[in-house]
């Protein structure tokens, strides 16, 4: 055992560099191995002035267009219909998840906006449900065979961060067992037969993300700000480490300093170094930003 | 039958003490009226209500929680936290969890923003919470905060560990009362693992000092005995200091000084302090405090 492995990460790592690029997931531990360019995991972040307005209202048109772009930018076709054809069929028996929590739910212009280029590949009505809280029961998305996972980006109290891989904890009967050491094994869920394989696309929503949570209720509109941007992607791991890493940027630039987040996002990490769900080092991303730079802060 | 009789016991006990609790809340503030049924949580069942959060409240050896919900048509509610911390030191470290520089004059220390107020008196640390702020809201969760902090007879007393942090360059609005390593890393990283050996039978205190340009921090810690702190001084020096040799001050990569210190059960590092002479000085003087000069 090394001698990492017994303090793991401290604040000296900070200070000497070596943990900067690990800073993004709180604890990620890049082995020199990492360092070597591999094959990159494609994201997209797409991001428009207008698709929320100083009220917090999303605006419908611009988020349908804003997903045509990234879904259009991720596969690489030029057409809006092309693009969304190879992400799911029209034979395909599709379940969005969605998310309801309270302050901050997927907003039902995303929910809609996908739904609509899901009927216009040819999805039937009746093929496509959207869901959150007891999808593990839903007898619709056991038996459908593809998924699409839209949440929106903030943190949380028990995973340190809730993005693409902890929206999955509905698809399990007793969330809790997952709760314990910072929701480590969170990813496992993914692993899941009646959840592996079955993800087509990701989108992790940071339109209004929550950067910071105080209280009992882990919210307050002060720690919200209007980022107005999507990420795309069909690597849930490579998605939610973006998204740490934007929470962290933002909460330099507001709080002044690092600040660590009220629970390490080891489940970001351990996603990709023990369950092999995708990856979590930000080298091995090729982010491909679309749309409005303003204040982009990754 | 035993068991029987200690769980009922438990329950008229905690029956009890919600009872007094309600007594703290109004039924209705201007037009907001409170729902017919609290609710009431205690350390079992917290996660029903909060979902994540509800381990800083544990970590504070919370007991009973009592949420009472108000109502008016055509505005957001207003929800009340009543937390029964058991103890006023408690009560005050879950309140510095999250206050920032702030003072409202409202119980022993509040803090507001964005149509949250938090407040702790005695044993109790309130959270009165709306989604979101309007002009009306702002004014009656202030108002609710005035009536229930009235309502709270006792006043507690700070930790004790307070007192022994320096006074000079104090910010006296950013002190952290906690017991784990969580509740630390969350106010000032340390290290990923728990290299204090810290948990629910230790009281940390972290001071924050504002030099000039420099923010530097004095955590003190007591534990149980003499050789728990022994132990933790160990591995805080092998797992974070290990240059240190019998240096008692040390310079670390970013220019600045770390110091550290036992006395009895007690440990005292400085963290981050610009200047070896000022870390020397605070060494000092908390080295006398904790002796009793």
């Amino acid at each position: 055992m090394n001698e990492k492995s017994i303090k793991g990460i401290t604040r000296r790592d900070f200070l000497r560099g070596t943990a900067y690029a690990a800073l993004f997931s709180a604890l990620g531990l890049l082995g020199k191995d990492d360092l070597i360019a591999e094959k990159k995991t494609k994201v997209v972040l797409v991001r428009d002035p207008k698709a929320v307005d100083w009220k917090n209202r999303v605006n419908y048109e611009v988020i349908l267009e804003m997903l045509d772009q990234a879904v259009m930018a991720l596969t690489g076709e030029k057409k809006p219909f092309l693009a969304w054809r190879k992400i799911v069929k029209p034979e395909d028996i599709v379940g969005i998840k969605s998310n309801v929590w309270g302050p901050l739910p997927t907003p039902h212009e995303v929910e809609n906006a996908i739904k609509k280029r899901l009927l216009d590949v040819g999805v039937k009505e009746k093929n496509i449900k959207i869901r959150d809280r007891g999808v593990w029961r839903d007898s619709f998305f056991r038996k459908a065979n593809a998924y699409i996972n839209v949440r929106p980006l903030r943190t949380h109290h028990w995973s340190g961060i809730g993005g693409c891989i902890k929206n999955y904890i509905p698809f399990v009967p007793m969330p809790w067992e997952y709760h314990g050491d910072s929701c480590a094994s969170l990813a496992s869920i993914w692993k899941l037969p009646h959840v592996k394989g079955k993800t087509r696309l990701n989108i992790l929503l940071a339109l209004t993300p929550l950067f910071h949570g105080i209280g009992p209720h882990h919210f307050n509109p002060a720690y919200v700000w209007p980022y107005r941007g999507i990420f795309v992607g069909k690597d849930p791991v490579a998605l939610d480490a973006l998204g740490v890493h934007l929470l962290q940027e933002k909460r330099k630039q507001y709080f002044g300093r690092y600040r660590a987040f009220a629970t390490p996002v080891k489940h970001v990490y351990l996603a990709d170094k023990k369950f092999h769900l995708g990856t979590s080092d930000l080298k091995k991303i090729n982010l491909i930003k679309i749309g409005w730079k303003e204040g982009i802060l990754i | 039958m035993k068991r029987l009789f200690l769980i009922s016991l438990l329950i008229f006990f905690q029956y009890g003490v919600s009872m007094e609790m309600k007594n703290f809340l109004p039924k209705e503030i201007n037009g907001w009226k409170a729902l017919d049924k609290d609710r009431i949580f205690n350390e079992q069942t917290i996660f029903d209500y909060i979902n994540g959060s509800g381990e800083v409240y544990l970590s504070y050896n919370f007991r009973t929680l009592l949420v009472r919900e108000f109502k008016k048509y055509g505005q957001t509610p207003i929800v009340v936290d009543l937390f029964d911390m058991g103890s006023a030191e408690d009560a005050f470290g879950v309140f510095t969890h999250d206050y920032e520089n702030q003072e409202l004059g409202i119980g022993q220390g509040s803090f507001y923003l964005s149509g949250s107020l938090t407040f702790w008196k005695g044993s109790y640390f309130v959270s009165i919470w709306s989604e979101k702020e309007t002009e009306e809201i702002k004014k009656t969760i202030f108002k609710l905060a005035e009536l229930i902090s009235n309502a709270i007879p006792e006043k507690g007393s700070l930790p004790e560990l307070i007192n022994y942090l320096p006074h000079r360059n104090l910010n006296t609005k950013n002190i952290r009362f906690f017991h784990n390593h969580y509740s630390l890393n969350y106010h000032y990283f340390l290290a990923e693992k728990n290299i204090l050996n810290l948990g629910q039978n230790t009281k940390a205190v972290l001071g924050e000092y504002k030099f000039k340009y420099t923010r530097s921090y004095i955590l003190i810690i007591e534990y149980k005995s003499k050789k728990e702190a022994k132990n933790a001084i160990k591995s805080f020096l092998k797992n974070y200091l290990p240059e240190a040799g019998e240096n008692r001050i040390v310079q670390i990569e970013n220019k600045k000084w770390i110091s550290f210190g036992q006395i009895k059960n007690m440990i005292f590092i400085l963290f981050d302090f610009p200047q070896k002479k000022l870390a020397e000085q605070y060494l000092n003087e908390i080295e006398n405090k904790l002796r009793g000069v």
